[in-house]
C-alpha cells in the first residue's frame, strides 16, 4: 500500500492499444509500462512527440483505460473521487471553458476541491495575483493570449493544495518570464511537500525541477534517470537512449 | 474606402442592390414557364403524410397552406369572375390535409363550405367536412347553421335542415334558430328562413371580403323574398299566378323590379316561384 | 449534490454567456411584429390563431436554440479535449452527466417561460380586439411545462449519444434522428390500425412495432393544438403524459450514466 511505502503513484505493467476508428490499424500505445512516484518527489516523464507522454497521464487521471495492468494513485484506483480530491492537472494545450472569465472558472475549480466563502475569495484572489492576471478576471477566456490561459492553467492546478500535481508540459507557451515563475510555482508547491508529475520537451527545464526522469519511447520506459546522479547534460542521455533504442531494434 | 463611411456606403449599396435583386426578379418569367395558373396550385401529398411530416408543427402548417388556399382563390378572382371549375380540386385536397393537420382549425371550414357549396354545387364534400367539424369541435354552433342551410337551400332536405337548425340553437342558445327551423316545414316560408340563417352567418364573420360575399347574397335572397311576397299578394288579388314580373308591376303591386346583383334576371316560373337566371353565383 | 449543482451552475453560465438570451429577445421581438399580419389574414377565432402562433413560435425557438446550444457546448467539450480536463477535476462521472443535464434544463426552463412571458401581452391585447373565441392564459403557461419536459428528453438524448459515440456530428444526426421518429411513430402506428396498415407485411410491421417501442413518443407531448382549443385533454391524461416523459428521460439519462461511467474520454 502506498500508505506504507509512501508512493503516491504506482503504475504496474500497463499496456494499452487504441482500437482506432473503422479501417484504421490498432495502436498500440503503451507497451508494459511500470514506475512509481513517491510522495513529495518531482518526477518527469520525457520523450518525442507519440512516445506515450500523454497516455499514460490519461490513464492515471482515470480518463481513459488500461488493457491491462494496475494503476494505484495514493493507494486507490484512479478517477475515484477520493482520489481526484486530492490531484490536479494541467492539460497540454488547455481549452477550459472559453465564455466562462478567469475568476469564474478559477472559483469553479477551487468550489469543486472544497474551498468555501471567504476562503475561496481570498484563494481566487491569491492565485490570479500569483499568476499575474489579477487584472484580467473578469476577462472572458477567449479573449485571453495563449500564455495567459497557459498561466490560469497553472492557478486552478495549484489551487486548493492538491497532493499531486499532474502537469503536462506546462511550460508551454510561456514567454521567459513567465517560464521563470511557472518554475518557482512548481518550486515553491514542491517545499510544501506536494508531489510534482510533469511531461516536457524542454529539457533543460526538465533537468531544473526533476528529481527523477523516466524516458519513455515508443510506448516503452527506457531508462529511469535520477537527476542529481547526472554527470553529463539531461539531452544528451536522452539522444543517446534512443539511439541506443533504435540500434537494438 | 478605407474609411467607416466609405464601407457603410458600400454596405447601403449592398443592400439596396440586394432589395433590387429582389424586385427585378419578382416578375412571371422568372417562375416556371408554361405552367397554368391551375397548375400552379400547391401539390399535396396525402393528409397522412402532410400530419407527420409536420412533427409538433402542424398548427402552423394548416395556417399555411390555408393562406395558400386564400391567396390563390384570390388570384383566381382577378381573372374570372365566378371560381373556374379546375379550382375545386385544390379547394377539397386543401381542406382534406388541412383538416386532418389540425381538424379544429375554423377558417378551413368556413372557406370550403362557401365555395364548394355556392360555386360547384357538391353540397355532399362540404356537409362531409362540417360534420368532421363538429366531430372535433362540437360547440360550434354555426357549422349546424351552415348544414342547416345547406341541407334545406341546395338539397332540398327541409325535414333534416329543420334538424339542424334546432340543433344550431340548441347549441348557441339563440330561439331564433328553432324558430327558423318551424318555419322551413312551411314551404312559404323557405326564403324568409335562408334570409335569416345567412343574417345569422354575417353576424358570425368578421372577415370584410367574406361579409361582402355574404351580404350579396343576402340582397339577392331579399330580392326574390320581396317578389315572392308580390306574388303571393298577385295570387290573392287575382286568383291566378302572374305570368311575369311585368305583371306585378302593371298591377302596381311592386314599384320596380330588383336587380339582381349577381348579374342574372329575376322571373317566375310555371309554378309561381321566382328564380334567378343567375342561381345567384355571377354570370360571365 | 453539491458537485452535480456546481456543474449545472457552471452549464448555465456557459449557455447565458452565449448569447442566447440577446438572439432570444430579438427573434421574439421580430416575431411579435408578425402578430398584426396573422390577426389580418385570419377570419374566425384570433385569439386561438394567435395563441396557436406563439406556441409554435416557443416551441421552435426552443428547439433550435437547446440543440445549438447543447451541441455547441458538447462540440467544444470533446473536440478540444475539454471534457478530459473536467473529468479529471473532483468530480464523479456521473456527476458531469447530471450535472450537464440539469444545467441544460435550467437554462430552458428561464428561456421558455421568458419567450412566453415575452408573448402573451401580444397575443392576450389582440385576442381582447376580436373576443371570438377563449384565450386560456393557464393552458398556455402549462404548455410550458410540457415543451421542458421534451426538450429534456432530448438533452438526455443528446448526453446518451454523447457518451456513446466522440464524434458531435453523429450525435447530432442521433439526437435529429430521435425527434424525427418521435413524433412520426404515433401517427404510423395509428396508420397500422387502419385497414391498409393491416395488410402490410409481417416483417414491416414487426419493424414499425419495435421502434416505436425502443423511440420515446414525443408526440404526446405536442398539447399545443390540444390546449389552444381547449380540447381532449383530461387531467388523468396530461399527468400521464408528463409521468411517462419524466421516466422516460431518467431512464435514458441513467443509460447514459453507465455508459459514460466507462466511456474512453480521447
Amino acid at each position: 500500500m502506498s500508505a506504507v511505502n509512501g508512493n503516491v503513484v504506482e503504475v504496474t505493467n500497463i499496456c494499452k492499444t487504441f482500437k482506432g476508428d473503422l479501417f484504421q490499424k490498432p495502436f498500440s500505445a503503451l507497451k508494459d509500462i511500470s514506475f512509481e512516484i513517491e510522495k513529495g518527489e518531482s518526477f518527469g516523464l520525457i520523450g518525442v512527440n507519440g512516445a506515450g507522454k500523454s497516455t499514460t497521464i490519461k490513464i492515471i487521471l482515470g480518463v481513459i483505460f488500461p488493457d491491462s495492468g494496475e494503476v494505484k494513485i495514493l493507494g486507490d484506483s484512479p478517477g475515484a473521487l477520493k482520489v481526484k480530491k486530492k490531484i490536479s492537472y494541467l492539460p497540454e494545450n488547455p481549452v477550459f471553458y472559453e465564455n466562462l472569465n478567469g475568476e469564474d472558472f478559477i472559483k469553479f475549480v477551487g468550489r469543486l476541491r472544497g474551498l468555501e466563502g471567504k476562503v475561496l475569495r481570498d484563494e481566487v484572489e491569491r492565485w490570479l495575483f500569483k499568476v499575474n492576471l489579477e487584472k484580467d478576471g473578469k476577462k472572458p477566456l477567449k479573449k485571453y493570449s495563449r500564455g495567459m490561459i497557459q498561466r490560469i492553467g497553472l492557478a486552478q492546478a495549484f489551487i486548493g493544495n492538491p497532493e499531486l500535481v499532474i502537469l503536462d508540459e506546462p511550460l508551454n507557451g510561456l514567454d521567459p518570464l513567465g517560464r521563470r515563475m511557472a518554475r518557482d510555482l512548481i518550486e515553491e508547491t514542491l517545499r510544501l511537500g506536494t508531489t510534482v508529475f510533469f511531461t516536457s520537451h524542454i529539457l533543460e527545464d526538465i533537468e531544473r525541477i526533476c528529481h527523477r526522469v523516466a524516458i519513455i519511447h515508443s510506448g516503452r520506459i527506457l531508462r529511469f534517470v535520477d537527476v542529481k546522479d547526472l554527470k553529463e547534460g539531461l539531452e544528451e542521455v536522452f539522444i543517446r537512449t534512443l539511439e541506443e533504442y533504435e540500434e537494438s531494434n | 474606402m478605407k474609411s467607416k463611411g466609405g464601407r457603410l456606403l458600400i454596405v447601403l449599396i449592398l443592400v439596396l442592390l440586394m432589395i433590387g435583386v429582389n424586385y427585378f426578379f419578382d416578375k412571371p418569367q422568372v417562375r416556371l414557364k408554361g405552367r397554368e395558373e391551375a397548375e400552379r396550385f400547391r401539390l399535396y401529398a396525402n393528409p397522412s403524410f402532410e400530419k407527420w411530416s409536420g412533427f409538433e408543427f402542424t398548427f402552423l402548417k394548416a395556417f399555411y397552406y390555408t393562406l395558400g388556399l386564400r391567396v390563390y382563390m384570390g388570384k383566381l378572382s382577378e381573372e374570372y369572375l365566378a371560381p373556374p371549375p379546375f379550382a375545386k380540386d385544390p379547394i377539397v385536397r386543401t381542406a382534406e390535409v388541412v383538416t386532418r393537420l389540425c381538424p379544429y382549425y375554423y377558417d378551413i371550414y368556413y372557406i370550403a363550405n362557401g365555395y364548394l357549396t355556392w360555386d360547384y354545387g357538391d353540397v355532399e364534400t362540404a356537409n362531409r367536412l362540417l360534420e368532421k367539424g363538429l366531430e372535433y369541435t362540437p360547440e360550434r354552433w354555426i357549422y349546424y347553421l351552415y348544414l342547416g342551410f345547406n341541407h334545406f337551400y341546395f338539397l332540398k332536405d327541409y325535414e333534416k335542415g329543420a334538424m339542424y337548425l334546432v340543433e344550431a340553437s340548441e347549441v348557441s342558445g339563440k330561439p331564433q334558430y328553432a324558430h327558423l327551423a318551424s318555419k322551413l316545414l312551411y314551404a312559404s316560408g323557405r326564403t324568409e328562413v335562408a334570409i335569416g340563417i345567412l343574417k345569422g352567418m354575417i353576424e358570425n364573420t368578421r372577415d370584410e371580403g367574406w361579409k361582402r360575399g355574404l351580404e350579396t347574397r343576402l340582397k339577392a335572397l331579399e330580392g326574390i323574398y320581396e317578389l315572392e311576397k308580390a306574388v303571393e299578394v298577385f295570387r290573392e288579388r287575382f286568383g291566378t299566378l302572374p305570368q311575369n314580373l311585368e305583371e306585378l308591376k302593371n298591377a302596381g303591386i311592386i314599384k320596380g323590379i330588383p336587380e339582381d346583383p349577381y348579374g342574372g334576371e329575376f322571373y317566375i316560373d310555371e309554378e309561381g316561384n321566382v328564380r334567378t337566371t343567375s342561381n345567384l353565383t355571377y354570370m360571365d | 449534490m453539491k458537485r452535480v449543482i456546481e456543474l449545472a451552475r457552471i452549464t448555465v453560465k456557459q449557455a447565458i454567456k452565449e448569447r442566447s438570451f440577446y438572439v432570444i429577445l430579438i427573434a421574439t421581438l421580430l416575431a411579435v411584429l408578425a402578430v398584426p399580419v396573422l390577426y389580418s389574414f385570419t377570419m374566425f377565432e384570433v385569439p386561438r390563431v394567435l395563441a396557436g402562433f406563439a406556441l409554435s413560435y416557443t416551441n421552435f425557438a426552443v428547439l433550435i436554440l437547446m440543440l445549438f446550444l447543447v451541441m455547441n457546448l458538447s462540440q467544444t467539450d470533446l473536440d478540444r479535449k475539454t471534457l478530459q480536463y473536467v473529468i479529471s477535476l473532483p468530480i464523479r462521472r456521473r456527476d458531469y452527466v447530471f450535472g450537464r443535464f440539469l444545467g441544460f434544463v435550467f437554462f430552458a426552463c428561464i428561456l421558455i417561460f421568458f419567450i412566453l412571458a415575452i408573448t402573451v401581452p401580444f397575443v392576450a391585447l389582440f385576442s381582447r380586439m376580436r373576443p371570438d373565441a377563449p384565450f386560456y392564459i393557464g393552458y398556455y403557461f402549462l404548455y410550458g411545462v410540457f415543451l421542458l419536459i421534451e426538450v429534456a428528453l432530448l438533452v438526455a438524448i443528446a448526453l446518451l449519444f454523447l457518451s456513446l459515440t466522440s464524434r458531435t456530428i453523429v450525435s447530432m444526426f442521433g439526437v435529429a434522428g430521435c425527434y424525427i421518429v418521435g413524433h412520426t411513430m404515433d401517427e404510423v402506428a395509428e396508420f397500422l390500425r387502419t385497414g391498409t396498415g393491416m395488410n402490410m407485411p409481417v416483417f414491416s410491421k414487426a419493424v414499425i412495432q419495435v421502434v416505436r417501442y425502443i423511440f420515446p413518443n414525443l408526440a404526446l407531448f405536442d398539447v399545443k393544438t390540444a390546449f389552444i382549443y381547449g380540447k381532449g385533454m383530461d387531467g388523468m391524461s396530461l399527468f400521464l403524459s408528463l409521468l411517462y416523459g419524466v421516466l422516460y428521460t431518467v431512464i435514458v439519462l441513467l443509460l447514459a450514466v453507465v455508459l459514460f461511467e466507462k466511456k474512453e474520454v480521447y
